[in-house]
């Protein structure tokens, strides 16, 4: 068989590979790493953050990011004592998820009363 | 979920010996009587001493528990936030009553994870690691709504690990892979097999999907109709 048709053949094949594996319901980005490297790698721990942030801030207007990963993103701005930015994300997921809503709608007004 | 780890997860040879034999089928009762909407996973009890197994087993929960369809608490707020309550050891957030936390964060059910086993033995050409992890899964009133253990065994296919480190392109999941290069794999696979759909009432493993999943009014349909038959015997 000529090369290039096989590896079109290949790269077709890979492609299918790519499509079937995100039939997901949510976007997770790089979630379960970035919890991995918060918590154990501490040289790529700022890295990872930045990443993060930038990930999650994609999905504002948009509703495909998983449950939860909004707030993650506000509790990792509240360690580096960021509250204005905390209350941000927060109230992102306040807003998508009724479910979030008991827990952060006291927790937004705990952080605004500090403010 | 990206290729890289679809890729990881078929990789890894995997022997999953289940403890239930036969299935009973009320198992899963009170789980379609509660059919909870949101799920909040607490911090993992780890028996071993490996720290990094325990936040590989928290850290891979929400994927497939989202997935499935719930919604899930997100786990490092959690965690944080128990810290704050006074709780700092999964230990005792185990043994607090779950009423008590269900009701801090307004949740309909607590998963509580148990690592019971978690051991890599180091040989020459190979790696294998036997892993025991227990679930647990109650209602915001205190009823056992799921529960099942799990053992597998995992040898990681080495002549694959070239081609695996070549797909990896990002520095931060090179960072991952680098320091712990099964224990994401390793207990996502696990995961798979304890939170898979039940296939119908006979089914010995997994729970229902939840409000979010499109298949959920199909299967408490299912459920309905499978008790209707039972009524009418």
């Amino acid at each position: 068989m000529n090369k290039s048709l096989l590896l079109m053949l290949l790269s077709s094949l890979l492609l299918a590979g790519c499509a079937a594996g995100n039939k997901t319901l949510y976007d997770w980005g790089q979630y379960e790493q970035t919890l991995f490297v918060v918590y154990h790698e501490p040289e790529y721990k700022e890295q990872a953050l930045e990443n993060y942030f930038a990930f999650v801030r994609q999905y504002e207007d948009e509703s495909r990011l998983a449950p939860g990963l909004f707030a993650e993103a506000g509790t990792f701005l509240l360690e580096q004592g960021d509250v204005n930015g905390a209350i941000g994300f927060y109230k992102m997921e306040y807003e998508r998820w009724p479910e979030s809503r008991p827990m952060l709608g006291i927790l937004i007004e705990n952080l605004e009363a500090q403010l | 979920m990206k290729p890289v780890n679809l890729l990881a997860l078929v990789v890894l040879t995997l022997i999953v010996s289940g403890c239930a034999t036969t299935a009973d089928p009320n198992r899963l009762n009170a789980f379609h009587d509660a059919q909870p909407k949101s799920i909040l996973v607490v911090p993992p009890v780890n028996d071993v001493t490996d720290v990094q197994a325990t936040t590989s087993v928290l850290a891979t929960l929400p994927y497939f528990l989202g997935e499935k369809g719930f919604y899930v608490f997100p786990v490092n707020t959690v965690k944080t936030m128990l810290e704050f309550e006074g709780y700092y050891e999964p230990a005792e957030v185990h043994a607090a009553p779950p009423e008590q936390l269900a009701n801090l964060f307004k949740a309909d059910a607590v998963l509580y994870v148990t690592i019971h086993e978690w051991t890599s033995k180091y040989m020459l050409l190979a790696t294998t690691t036997q892993v025991d992890f227990g679930y647990k899964l109650v209602s915001a009133d205190g009823a056992t709504l799921w529960e099942d253990r799990l053992q597998a065994q995992y040898s990681p296919n080495n002549n694959s690990s070239g081609g695996l480190i070549g797909l990896i392109v990002d520095a931060v999941e090179a960072a991952v892979e680098r320091a712990n290069p099964t224990y994401i794999p390793l207990t996502k696979t696990v995961h798979a097999q304890a939170l898979v759909t039940p296939a119908g009432v006979g089914s010995h493993r997994g729970i229902p999907v939840g409000p979010y999943h499109p298949g959920y009014s199909t299967y408490y349909g299912q459920v309905a109709q499978a008790s209707g038959e039972v009524k009418n015997d």
